[in-house]
């Protein structure tokens, strides 16, 4: 607790340290005392140089209560005494904890989480785009089944769907180029497909433990269920690609036309049964089989050109205002969303003129450049020497804005290095100036800035 | 009103040197200001009680920063007018 020392203690320390009698010391005490209220009841206002000062402070009437009934007591207006001591007081007051500087601690695990949240929306959007193009492979997938459970069944429904398979035929003859390659590729890996073939069947049977129960009466049999998943797998791949140029071609029915492959895919699926014995006819194993590995490896390739053109169609339906001519662009974008900030900063790195208007500010003009008011220190080091005070009025009309490395609401570390930089400026400045209170903030804001960018 | 002032007038009040006066006065602020930063607290009769009390740490929020901060802890020089100053200054401005 506090300990209390009285008036008369006071006096006596008084008068033993200067020497001057009791009586005179209490005499000059009292006198002060009573200039101080002489001042205070003329003029308001009253101080004791190296002390502290007083001031008269109207307390407006407010309603209160008694604290003893808890009844409502209006309290009138009144006068009331306030006490501010002087500089070195205060810090003499407060040494033991006077090397304490207010923290931000808060405000970085805010700022994480602020971040966080934005991380989050990006990778919500993420995941969507990477699931939807495993749909086609899920499609296979189930067609691999559908095919391999039941190819009776599927050989039967061939005669129904001889237009369809003309449809894909068609789409085939297009896509001849690649055929022709994959067939002469196959006469060079012809003698290693013999012996990777024996292997890829004990591998895929496992795998279809359905089938092989049904097919294990004939070898044969195993052959065309083999044969009918590479078919399956081939067809798929020749629908994509064709609905890639689709896409491709006309970029503005992507969405149709992806819509479309997707139905293409489905009518395939159905018409693959009713292909399988015509293409068994046609090639031979290993040429389709090789064929088939190629066209596995296509396959990836095609998804991820798929989940290309997805990220790009939901980049457009975000931002339709944005022209589809260069979709290179639109691909770096809905990579790297940030990029749009660094494009407007770079426009910001060639610095800009602003033409000052009468009786703005640097507090007023960083708010408008930057959207913050609190990044005015580098508008300041911009434009000024140490030797203005920076509170002075701006004396230029025209000033050169420094560019920022990220936004405003989300500066890099280098932002925050030039910020301290730029406002341990404004305290020397300030300094110059001779307000060394306003030096000392800025000195504290400076670091804070450090702090901040380290 | 200055230092130099109040000194004038008290010197003359109790017949002292000026320079006599500015020792008194000296010595007298030095005392106060040692007794609070040793947080004693004292009442100078007429005018108000004097104490130290501690702030605590506290969270705030910074405008400048547009952010919360953490507040330290400080300790702050108290006062406490006393009554008779009160009604001598509320007496004032009824009249």
């Amino acid at each position: 607790m506090n300990k209390k020392v009285t008036y008369s203690d006071i006096v006596n320390a008084l008068s033993s340290k200067t020497g001057f009698s009791k009586q005179k010391s209490e005499a000059f005490v009292k006198a002060l005392l009573n200039q101080v209220k002489d001042e205070l009841r003329e003029s308001g206002k009253a101080s004791i140089t190296n002390f502290g000062s007083f001031k008269v402070k109207e307390v407006a009437e407010r309603q209160g209560k008694n604290p003893q009934t808890g009844d409502p007591i209006v309290i009138p207006a009144h006068k009331r005494v306030s006490f501010s001591p002087y500089k070195s007081l205060r810090e003499n007051v407060n040494a033991k904890y006077g090397h304490l500087e207010s923290e931000l601690i808060n405000e970085e695990e805010e700022g994480k989480q602020t971040d966080e949240s934005t991380t989050d929306l990006t990778q919500d959007t993420q995941p969507n785009e990477t699931t939807e193009p495993e749909y086609p492979e899920e499609e296979q997938a189930d067609d691999v089944f559908a095919i391999s459970t039941d190819p009776d069944a599927k050989e039967e429904a061939s005669g129904d769907d001889e237009k369809s398979d003309d449809q894909i035929e068609n789409e085939i003859e297009d896509d001849t180029p690649e055929q022709t390659e994959g067939d002469t590729n196959t006469g060079e890996t012809e003698p290693e497909d013999d012996v990777e073939s024996d292997e890829a069947e004990e591998d895929v049977e496992p795998e279809h433990a359905v089938t092989d129960s049904d097919a294990s009466d004939g070898s044969e049999r195993n052959y065309t269920n083999v044969l009918s998943i590479m078919a399956v797998l081939m067809l798929t791949v020749i629908a994509i690609t064709t609905v890639w140029f689709l896409v491709d071609n006309g970029s503005g029915e992507k969405k149709q036309a992806v819509n479309g492959s997707q139905n293409n895919i489905q009518t395939g699926a159905v018409a693959q049964g009713s292909e399988v014995g015509q293409k068994v006819s046609l090639r031979t194993y290993e040429s389709i089989k090789s064929e088939a590995d190629e066209l596995e490896k296509r396959i990836k390739a095609l998804t991820q050109q798929a989940e290309r053109l997805r990220a790009q169609q939901s980049e457009q339906s975000i931002r339709p205002a944005e022209t589809e001519e260069n979709p290179v662009s639109e691909k770096v974008s809905a990579d790297e969303p940030s990029n749009q900030v660094s494009d407007t900063n770079e426009e910001r790195s060639v610095n800009k003129r602003y033409e000052v208007q009468q009786g703005e500010w640097y507090w007023v003009i960083s708010e408008k450049l930057y959207g913050k008011p609190r990044f005015w220190p580098l508008l300041f080091m911009e434009n000024h020497s140490v030797n203005e005070d920076p509170d002075s009025l701006l004396k230029l009309t025209n000033i050169s804005v420094p560019a920022m490395e990220g936004s405003a609401d989300n500066p890099t570390s280098n932002d925050y290095k030039d910020l301290a930089a730029a406002t341990k400026m404004v305290a020397e400045a300030y300094k110059k100036a001779g307000k060394s209170e306003k030096a000392d903030e800025y000195e504290k804001f400076a670091r804070m800035w450090e702090k901040m960018g380290a | 009103m200055t230092k130099s002032e109040v000194l004038k007038s008290i010197s003359k009040e109790l017949d002292l040197t000026i320079a006599e006066t500015e020792q008194l006065y000296d010595s007298f602020v030095n005392g106060m200001n040692t007794l609070l930063s040793n947080n004693v607290g004292f009442t100078l009769p007429g005018v108000g009680s004097f104490s130290t009390e501690l702030r605590d740490a506290h969270k705030s929020y910074n405008p400048h920063y547009e952010q919360m901060m953490l507040i330290p802890p400080k300790n702050v020089v108290h006062f406490s007018q006393s009554s008779t100053l009160k009604d001598e200054i509320n007496r004032d401005s009824d009249e």
